[in-house]
């Protein structure tokens, strides 16, 4: 063997009912930004130098080809397409030259989920009591909460009623046997 | 009870749509849109069921959920259902439902007899009888006669959700005053309301009632419902519990009105419900009169005989007298004449009542006994006739007989109950009203109201009069709880052996606690307790309102969470892998992990043993893939680690590796693991398998709770890597087939060393520790290429024999090395002192997290368990962990055997334990104790294989 | 089942916090200079009051952030959320 093969959590396995339909997105990066949030004016020289301000808790931002979900303070995972982690952690660390930051890829740590269909709202609040009716988390709204028993970010970009889920890589397998039970009426 | 032949015209079932059923045995019909308590009335079956202690005949009573004798077993094998209330299941075809409580059933149960016994069988009775010889001697017995429904013994099949909502106005009731609020708080389109109710139909009372005008109130209101989208009305649904912040909980039935037929569907939906606020528009419910033999079949309250007239059609009996002290039976009564229903009398306490209902009464027909009461009444399996006594006066002795009156049906009214439960639950607060002898809201504690009956608010003045209980007659028969079989002398007996709480004597004669939850006898059991105590009944009060409301399945609060989804599991990268390869896999915390990897065939024992031979004669290997990874960088992290870490950071250079200990502030030992320093201000932490996530809170609670200047950021990269342990004399020559750019060389990277570089194209670490105590490489890449790079250093490790090898074997690997395991070897008391650390403590200068609880007294108290080796004596000797070590006299605990397994590599057990001052005690015997059983040992070093740890030079 | 206002988040259910007992613990400056018995009191001497405590809670399914918390431990009711680093609002002071 010359090379190492990459497989997704799902190697692509999803769900598909009338209602709902969960799928792996195989086609994101993920990068963490960590900036220390502590320090007075920290969060302040950081847009100065990326010249964008990022979303603040609760919401998500698109800028070019990436997505910026605030995950805590000073801290935000951007999505970008899959295979450029490199070149966009060098052009950020560029940027952010001198700070004290500190940037990772974590795309492999991360499953992401297409959640689809009329019923998401409904079966998102199976899993979290946070309130998901359209009012209250709706485009450019992500969150992170407790859902299935384990944390975990939800996002609405936008694009219609699609939902993008994130968790940790191990609960890949989890994830999708709690949305198949979960949606059984669907 | 009399058989209906035909429905009376404007009932609200379907009369041309037959329902077949079976109950006790036989077979009957019912129609569309019955309950089985009607259709059963329909059939005249007067006698459904038996009492709880005395096995009295009892029939239908209520109409809905305040019914408290036709209890029944609904179905049978993973659907059966124990005290269903015959009121509440709606007929479907082919139901089947058996009377609970009697043998061979409940038409001539033979432990009738029993109630014969009533004197021997009073409140409690087990506390003061069947006391020779003991109570356990007579408890199966006992058990067997009493009780109700029987638990089902098959796993239940069928399919429960639960749901989340969110509402700005929920209403709980869809009755009159419950569609009002709803219909006046959805004016504003944005006002999310949930609108509840938990019959199969919304309408409440109005159901009840046959007033033209009410029935088309009820269809505009629910068209207009319907129409307007930001209304959601869920019926079936029963709200179940108020608790804090205005969160409600509710039961939805989605297919019991369906039975078994509804196969896979979801069965209930049980709804969590965050509330802006919220309407209470529950109702009220009425109450028996506690007289003497007041539990025949054919005794009723007033509003079910109404119910059952004017909704599903049925006249009940042929002479149908009414009992009461207040105004709405009147009313009732002169309603079932207007509908064709046989009513020949009113026997009233009061010794005035209203002249114009006196007038209309007596024109139609319907004889008068005002101040009158009822004191016996006859026929055992169904009424026959009354015993009147005239009062003296109101509460007084009687004063003469009234002659008897012959009946088939008496429908009761002692007053009514606004359904307050949930305004309790919230912490709302009742006041006693006089006039009405009710509880009803009057401080709320949370943003809810109560609108209607369940605010006290009545459509005409009651008028009523109370008598909680006959006066002149024995307390001995006067029921007040018919389900748990409670009578008012034993509510007197509580009062007299000075039981004089509410509370208490809840307890004490178990009056409402049976499935009705004391719905129609809390408040004539405070009555009578207020009477015996000379108190009045404000100040008796009521006990605690706690959810359930009502009762709820188990299946209801499990939702999916069952079997596999019981928990949340985490897998590894290479599973697939372990999977075709046969692992057999055991939970560690979270984590689906191999414990080993058994050939078919092969035993858990013989499979590690295989493993472990190989590990150290050959290559092996595992997937180490918790291993817990933290990033920890920053300015301040040399000196945030060198607080965190018993050893000194500060002096860790760049590109060295540490073996480090990390403690609690009390001193205690939470965890272990390598630290390695990748640049000056840039620390790799590895912490113990699945104890990243709690070191990484600890880590993170220092810096944001104490120490919130340190500038450091920490990042968790445990599951961004796979990490593979390769581990045995071979592991270098497999790992060096495989393409890359790290020097993996004897000369190159020795023990406890960390490299960077790539692999198979991938980026890639190593760090050579070892927990085998063999050569071994922790190769980490990332996650994505985990099953990858499995398959690549199995294939390049064939010709050397490798073998997968799982957990099991690991720990078996590692007691043979006598390498403690935080978790395993250590407790909530072992301290670094325990593991041998004392000296390194001495050696470091700073201050860290726990450092001065070690020289707290308790620190070095004599007598502290202390990590050692232990060796058994006896040939073929073994143990197991938990195994106690003894005191020298035997009697107590000095200890414990930690770990222990049969070595395949030693061919004798290996343990490991903590042992009362083991330091100063080696070469000592001991006695080891398990399960009954005794056997020598000796505290030696931990570690018998390769003690000089030779094979880690190779 | 309480619900908490994280100062990041917003209002959430108890579900997705975890409660770090009592705040405004100091640790001793020179732990080598305290007493057994001063130490003992700051590993294990807490207040139980009838009322107002003091506490920090941590978003542990959110943002993972330390916070405070003024509760009242009869009735429940949050009386003020402020930040680790914010001093404690004196009871009945503003917004508590």
């Amino acid at each position: 063997m010359a090379k190492l093969d990459r497989a997704t959590p799902l190697a692509g396995t999803g769900l598909e009912r009338a209602g709902l339909c969960v799928a792996e997105n195989t086609g994101l990066g993920l990068i963490r930004l960590q900036a220390f949030h502590r320090r007075p004016g920290a969060v302040e020289e950081l847009t100065a130098r990326l010249g964008i301000e990022p979303p603040g808790p609760g919401s998500l931002r698109s800028e070019r080809d990436r997505q910026w979900f605030w995950s805590a303070p000073g801290e935000w995972l951007i999505a970008i397409p899959a295979g450029t982690e490199d070149a966009v952690l060098g052009a950020l660390r560029a940027q952010l030259d001198g700070l004290f930051v500190v940037l990772s890829a974590i795309t492999d740590s991360q499953v992401a989920l297409d959640i689809t269909g009329e019923a998401v709202r409904e079966v998102l609040a199976r899993g979290s009591t946070v309130d998901f009716h359209p009012a209250s988390f709706g485009a450019g709204n992500c969150v992170l909460t407790r859902f299935a028993g384990v944390p975990v970010m939800l996002a609405s970009p936008g694009r219609g009623e699609q939902i993008l889920l994130f968790a940790d890589r191990s609960l890949a397998r989890y994830l999708l046997d709690w949305f198949e039970a979960a949606s059984i009426d669907c | 009870m009399k058989r209906t032949a035909q429905r009376l015209p404007h009932a609200r079932v379907d009369p041309g749509k037959t329902l077949r059923f079976r109950f006790d045995g036989r077979t009957y019909e019912g129609v569309a849109g019955d309950s089985l308590a009607s259709a059963l009335l329909a059939n005249g079956v007067g006698v459904v069921g038996r009492s709880f202690k005395l096995h009295r005949p009892r029939g239908v009573f209520g109409c809905g959920k305040e019914e408290a004798n036709a209890l029944v077993q609904l179905e049978s094998g993973g659907y059966s259902e124990p005290n269903a209330r015959a009121t509440l299941v709606p007929l479907y075809e082919g139901l089947e439902a058996r009377g609970q409580n009697a043998w061979p059933n409940v038409r001539s149960d033979v432990f009738g007899a029993l109630g014969v016994f009533k004197r021997l069988l009073p409140a409690s009775f087990y506390y003061k009888t069947f006391m020779w010889p003991n109570w356990q001697r007579w408890e199966g017995l006992v058990r067997r006669l009493a009780g109700l429904g029987i638990a089902p013994t098959s796993a239940d099949p069928q399919k429960y959700l639960k749901q989340n909502v969110h509402a700005d106005v929920v209403v709980v009731g869809a009755g009159r005053s419950g569609l009002e609020a709803a219909l006046a708080t959805s004016r504003d389109p944005a006002c999310r309301v949930l609108l509840i109710d938990e019959q199969e139909e919304p309408g409440g009372g109005l159901l009840a009632s046959p007033a033209a005008a009410d029935r088309s109130w009820l269809e505009e209101a629910l068209r207009e419902v319907a129409a307007r989208d930001n209304i959601t009305l869920l019926c079936r649904t029963t709200v179940n519990g108020y608790y804090d912040n205005n969160v409600l909980a509710a039961l939805e039935r989605l297919s019991n009105h369906h039975g078994p037929a509804a196969g896979g569907a979801v069965r209930e939906r049980f709804w969590r419900i965050f509330a802006g606020r919220v309407v209470l528009a529950t109702g009220a419910i009425e109450r028996p009169l506690v007289f003497p033999n007041n539990d025949r079949p054919g005794i009723m309250l007033a509003s079910a005989v109404r119910e059952y007239c004017h909704r599903y059609g049925l006249t009940l009996g042929e002479r149908i007298v009414f009992y009461t002290n207040n105004d709405s039976a009147w009313r009732t009564a002169l309603e079932l004449v207007d509908a064709g229903v046989p009513v020949v009398a009113i026997i009233d306490l009061r010794p005035a009542v209203e002249s114009e209902l006196r007038q209309r009464a007596r024109e139609a027909g319907i004889a008068l006994h005002l101040g009158t009461v009822v004191t016996d009444t006859r026929g055992r399996s169904g009424l026959r006739r009354l015993v009147l006594h005239r009062l003296a006066g109101p509460g007084d002795a009687l004063e003469a007989p009234a002659g008897t009156l012959d009946c088939d049906v008496l429908a009761m009214s002692g007053g009514w109950t606004p359904t307050v439960h949930l305004y309790s639950q919230s912490g709302g607060l009742l006041a006693y009203r006089d006039s009405d002898a009710c509880f009803v809201p009057e401080r709320a504690h949370q943003a809810v109201t109560a609108v209607g009956r369940a605010n006290g608010e009545f459509a005409a003045p009651l008028n009523l009069q109370p008598q909680w209980l006959t006066p002149g007659v024995s307390a001995e028969h006067q029921w007040v709880d018919f389900q748990y079989d409670v009578t008012a002398s034993d509510i007197q007996l509580a009062a007299r052996e000075n039981f004089v709480s509410v509370e208490h004597v809840k307890r004490y004669t178990t009056n409402g606690m049976s499935v009705d939850q004391g719905k129609t006898s809390n408040v004539n059991g405070l009555g009578i307790l207020a009477l015996a105590t000379g108190r009045p009944i404000p100040e008796v009060g009521t006990t605690r309102f706690r959810p359930p409301y009502h009762p709820t399945s188990l299946g209801a609060y499990a939702g999916i969470e069952l079997g596999a989804l019981y928990t949340p599991f985490q897998q590894l990268p290479a599973h697939a892998a372990h999977v075709a390869a046969g692992a057999l896999f055991e939970d560690y915390g979270a984590w689906q992990r191999p414990a080993c990897y058994p050939r078919p065939g092969e035993e858990e024992e013989a499979a590690m043993a295989r493993e472990a031979r190989a590990v150290r004669s050959a290559v092996g290997l595992l997937d180490y893939s918790p291993l817990g990874k933290l990033e920890v960088r920053g300015p301040d992290a040399r000196e945030f680690l060198n607080r965190m870490y018993l050893n000194n950071i500060r002096t860790l250079e760049v590109g060295a590796a540490r073996y480090g200990l990390m403690l609690n502030e009390a001193g205690i030992v939470i965890d272990d693991g390598v630290v390695v320093c990748l640049a000056r201000d840039h620390f790799l932490l590895h912490t113990t398998s699945g104890g990243a996530t709690t070191i990484h809170q600890h880590l993170e609670e220092w810096l944001q709770c104490e120490w919130t200047d340190l500038e450091v950021i920490v990042g968790n990269a445990t599951t961004q890597w796979a990490t593979l342990m390769l581990s045995g004399p071979k592991a270098r020559a497999v790992l060096a087939q495989l393409d890359g750019d790290i020097d993996v060389s004897r000369e190159a990277f020795g023990h406890m060393q960390y490299r960077e570089g790539r692999l198979l194209g991938q980026p890639c670490r190593i760090l050579r520790a070892s927990f085998t105590g063999e050569v071994s490489f922790e190769i980490s890449v990332p996650a994505n290429c985990g099953l990858s790079l499995w398959e690549a250093l199995m294939q390049a490790g064939e010709p050397h024999g490798i073998v997968p090898f799982g957990i099991e074997t690991l720990m078996l690997l590692r007691t043979e090395k006598g390498y403690p395991h935080v978790g395993a070897d250590t407790d909530g008391n072992t301290m670094p002192q325990d593991l041998g650390w004392g000296g390194a403590v001495a050696n470091k200068p700073d201050d860290f997290v726990g450092r001065r609880s070690l020289s707290q007294p308790v620190g070095s108290d004599p007598g502290r368990f202390q990590f050692t080796g232990l060796e058994l004596l006896e040939a073929d000797a073994r143990t197991v962990s938990g195994a106690h070590i003894l005191t020298a006299d035997g009697e107590s605990t000095a200890g414990y055997v930690t770990s222990a397994f049969h070595s395949p590599n030693l061919n004798r057990t290996v343990a490991l334990g903590i042992v009362a001052d083991a330091r100063d005690r080696q070469g000592e015997e001991v006695t080891v104790f398990y399960a009954g059983q005794r056997q020598r040992a000796r505290l030696i070093k931990p570690g018998v294989y390769d003690p000089a740890g030779e094979a880690l030079n190779g | 089942m309480i619900r908490i206002e994280c100062p990041w988040c917003g209002p959430r259910s108890e579900a997705e916090f975890t409660c770090g007992g009592q705040s405004h613990i100091v640790r001793p400056a020179d732990p080598a200079a305290v007493s057994d018995r001063e130490w003992a009191q700051y590993l294990y001497q807490r207040d139980n009051p009838k009322g107002l405590h003091y506490e920090r809670w941590r978003h542990t399914f959110g943002c993972r952030q330390w916070f405070n918390v003024a509760r009242d431990t009869v009735t429940h009711e949050i009386r003020a959320v402020y930040r680790m680093t914010d001093l404690k609002p004196a009871p009945g002071g503003e917004g508590v």
